[in-house]
C-alpha cells in the first residue's frame, strides 16, 4: 500500500474521530456505564473471599482486568448497525461508487471513530482505577504494550463488526447474529472475568477461540508480569488479526458480489 | 469517442418465490425453490457523446435508475457490454468513479451528523483533489449552489432541498467528465432548481461535461437536456433530439381566441373545438392535416378578434401520450 492510498484513509479515520466527538452524549454516556459496572465489580470482588475460590488474582488485578476488557468494549460500540443501516436503506450504492473499497473506508473511519473513544474512556479508566485503587497497576513489562495490545484488540473486534454488518446482505439484516456473537465474545472472551479462573476444559476452549484475542489477550497484561507472556499475548493477537482480515476480506468480496449481481434495493 | 456506449445491455433480476403456508414451506426444505425471472433492462442500446445533456426517462420501474446502476459500475449486467468513459463499468468500478459523478436523489453521501464542510473535505481527500484546485472548486460551487450557509451546518439540520444542493456540490467536487443524475431535482424549490439547470448547463458547455439524467420534471428536460432516451419496460422506445421529438410528437397545437363575440365558433376541417366559454374558444388543430396559417388567415376573416395564443402542448402531455402508445398526431393539447 501506497503513502498515498493512506492519505484517503487517514482522512475517513479523521472523519470517524470527528463523528465521536460530535456524538459526546453518547461518549458520555458510555463513561457513566463503564463507571457504574466497575463500581459494582469493585464492590462484588472486594466482598469476595477470593482464596476460597481458589484463585491467586487479587481485587486490585481483577479490577484492573475488567477495566481494560470493558474499556475494549466500550470503545468499538456497535459499528455493525451503520452497515446493516446502509444496506437495508440502499445508501452502500453511494460507499461502492468510490474509489476507495467499502469494507477498508468503513473500517478506516471505525477505528478513527474507536481511537478518540479509547481516549476518552482510558481517562476514564485511568481515574477509576485511581479513585478505588489509589494507583494505576501498568503491567510489565510496560505500559505501551498494553496500548499496543488493547489497539489490536480493537481492530480484531472492528474486523467482526464489519463482517455481521455485511451478513444483511443476505439476512436483510444483522442484529440476530451480532446479539449472538457479542454473548459469544462476552463468555468466551472472559469479559467480567479471566479465562484462567474458568472450569479447565471450558477455558481452554475459550482461549483456543479468537474472542480470547479480542479481551481476555489484553486483559491478562493486567495479571501476569513478563516479558514472555507479553510476547505470546501479542502473538496471539498477531496470529488472529490475520486470520480475521482474510475473513473480513473474503465476506466483503462476497457481499459486494452480491450487491452488483442482485442489487442493493431491497 | 463516446462518454458513454451501451450495446444491447440487459439485466434481469432473479427472486425465489417465498412458499406459501406450513406445508409450502416444509416442501421447500426438500426441494430446490422455484424461480422468478424479473427483466429489468432489456436489449437496450445507446451511445452519448462527450458534452451532451441527455435526457433518460420512463415511468416508474421502466428499468432507468437499473441502467445507472449499471453505468455507475454497482450492478452487473446480465449481458450486453457498456462503457463509461472509455471504462467497463462492472470490471473498473473504482477506476471509474475518478471520472463520473453521481446523485441518486434519494440516497446521501454525505455523513447525517456532521457538517457539511466534513463530508466535502473527505471527498476531496478520497479523490486526491490538491488544496489549491479544492479550494477554489469549493468556493465556485458553494456560490452557484448558494450553500455557503449551509457548510458549518450538520447534514441532519438541513431541509430536503438544502441536502440535495450540497449533494450536487458533493458530486462535482472531483470536476467528473461525466454526470449521472438520478431525480437530483426532487425536492428543490423553484430556484434551487434553476441553479441547478444553470450551472449543468455551464458545466456541459465550458467542461463538456457529459450529463445523463433521469427525471420525471419535464421542466429539467427541457432546460438541462438536448436529447432525449425514452424506455419502458426495460426497452428503447425512442432516442431523439429534444427539437425533433417537439416536431415529430406535437402535430397538435393549440389556439385560443379571445372574440367581440359573446359564443365565438369556428369550423374548418382538422380543427377540433374543445371548449367554448363567453369571448372565448379554444381549437385543437392537427398541422398535417390543416395549416396553421390556414386556421389563423379563417379566424381572422369569420370573426372579430382581439387576440390569439397559439399553445403547443407541454412536453409532459407529449412524453405521457408516448407511456400510452398512443400516436403522435393524438398527443393532447
Amino acid at each position: 500500500m501506497s503513502a498515498r492510498s493512506l492519505y484517503p484513509l487517514l482522512a475517513y479515520a479523521t472523519l470517524g474521530w470527528r463523528r465521536a466527538v460530535t456524538n459526546l452524549l453518547d461518549l458520555l454516556g458510555n463513561v457513566l456505564l463503564y463507571w457504574v459496572i466497575l463500581a459494582i465489580f469493585w464492590g462484588l470482588w472486594s466482598a469476595t473471599p477470593l482464596h476460597e475460590l481458589g484463585t491467586e488474582f487479587t481485587q486490585e488485578r481483577l479490577f484492573a482486568y475488567l477495566a481494560v476488557t470493558e474499556w475494549i468494549a466500550f470503545a468499538v460500540g456497535l459499528p455493525y448497525r451503520e452497515v446493516e443501516a446502509e444496506i437495508q436503506g440502499g445508501t452502500i450504492d453511494m460507499r461502492l461508487a468510490r474509489p476507495i473499497p467499502f469494507g477498508l473506508a468503513t473500517l478506516a473511519i471505525w477505528v478513527g471513530e474507536a481511537a478518540c473513544r479509547s481516549v476518552v474512556l482510558a481517562s476514564a479508566g485511568v481515574g477509576a482505577l485511581l479513585y478505588a485503587l489509589g494507583t494505576i497497576p501498568l503491567p510489565m513489562p510496560s505500559g505501551a504494550l498494553l496500548l499496543a495490545s488493547v489497539a489490536l484488540s480493537v481492530i480484531l473486534v472492528l474486523l467482526w463488526h464489519l463482517q455481521i454488518g455485511l451478513v444483511a446482505a443476505w439476512l436483510g439484516m444483522s442484529a440476530p447474529t451480532f446479539w449472538i456473537w457479542q454473548k459469544l465474545l462476552f463468555v468466551f472472551g472472559g469479559l467480567i472475568m479471566p479465562l484462567t479462573i474458568y472450569p479447565a476444559g471450558f477455558g481452554a476452549v475459550a482461549k483456543a477461540s479468537p474472542f480470547a484475542a479480542m479481551l481476555f489477550a489484553p486483559g491478562s497484561l493486567m495479571l501476569q508480569d513478563g516479558a514472555e507472556h507479553a510476547a505470546w499475548t501479542i502473538g496471539l493477537q498477531l496470529a488472529w488479526l490475520a486470520l480475521s482480515i482474510l475473513c473480513a476480506v473474503a465476506v466483503e468480496r462476497a457481499a459486494v458480489r452480491r450487491f452488483v449481481e442482485h442489487g442493493t434495493s431491497r | 469517442m463516446a462518454a458513454i456506449a451501451v450495446e444491447r445491455l440487459c439485466k434481469t433480476f432473479r427472486s425465489r418465490l417465498r412458499p406459501r403456508g406450513g406445508r409450502g414451506r416444509l416442501r421447500k426444505l426438500f426441494t430446490r425453490p422455484a424461480v422468478h425471472d424479473m427483466p429489468a433492462v432489456s436489449d437496450l442500446s445507446f451511445e452519448i457523446a462527450a458534452g451532451e445533456r441527455v435526457a433518460f426517462i420512463g415511468p416508474n420501474g421502466a428499468g432507468k435508475s437499473t441502467t445507472l446502476k449499471i453505468l455507475t459500475g454497482i450492478l452487473d449486467p446480465t449481458s450486453g457490454h457498456a462503457e463509461v468513459a472509455g471504462l467497463v463499468p462492472w470490471q473498473r468500478r473504482r477506476q471509474l468513479a475518478m471520472h463520473i459523478g453521481i446523485v441518486f436523489g434519494q440516497r446521501s453521501q454525505l455523513w447525517y451528523h456532521l457538517p457539511v464542510r466534513t463530508s466535502l473535505d473527505l471527498i476531496a481527500a478520497v479523490y486526491s483533489i490538491d488544496p489549491s484546485t479544492y479550494r477554489s472548486r469549493l468556493a465556485r460551487l458553494v456560490e452557484s449552489f448558494e450553500i455557503v450557509d449551509l457548510l458549518d451546518r450538520p447534514v441532519s439540520q438541513l431541509s430536503l432541498g438544502q441536502r440535495v444542493r450540497a449533494e450536487i456540490v458533493a458530486a462535482l467536487l472531483h470536476a467528473p467528465t461525466i454526470l449521472l443524475l438520478d431525480e437530483p431535482t426532487i425536492g428543490l424549490d423553484v430556484t434551487a432548481k434553476a441553479a441547478l439547470r444553470d450551472h449543468l448547463n455551464a458545466l456541459s458547455r465550458e467542461e463538456r461535461t457529459t450529463v445523463l439524467l433521469t427525471s420525471h420534471d419535464t421542466g429539467d428536460i427541457e432546460r438541462i437536456c438536448e436529447r432525449v432516451i425514452l424506455i419502458d419496460h426495460g426497452r428503447l422506445l425512442l432516442d431523439l433530439p429534444l427539437e425533433r421529438l417537439r416536431r415529430e410528437f406535437l402535430r397538435t397545437r393549440s389556439i385560443v381566441l379571445a372574440t367581440d363575440e359573446e359564443r365565438p365558433s369556428l369550423d374548418i376541417a382538422g380543427v377540433t373545438t374543445v371548449a367554448t366559454e363567453p369571448y372565448r374558444l379554444t381549437l385543437a388543430v392537427d398541422v398535417a392535416a390543416t395549416p396553421i396559417e390556414r386556421v389563423v388567415e379563417t379566424a381572422l376573416a369569420r370573426l372579430s378578434l382581439r387576440d390569439i395564443v397559439i399553445e403547443n402542448p407541454p412536453l409532459e402531455a407529449v412524453i405521457a401520450a408516448i407511456y400510452r402508445g398512443e400516436a403522435p398526431s393524438r398527443v393532447p393539447p
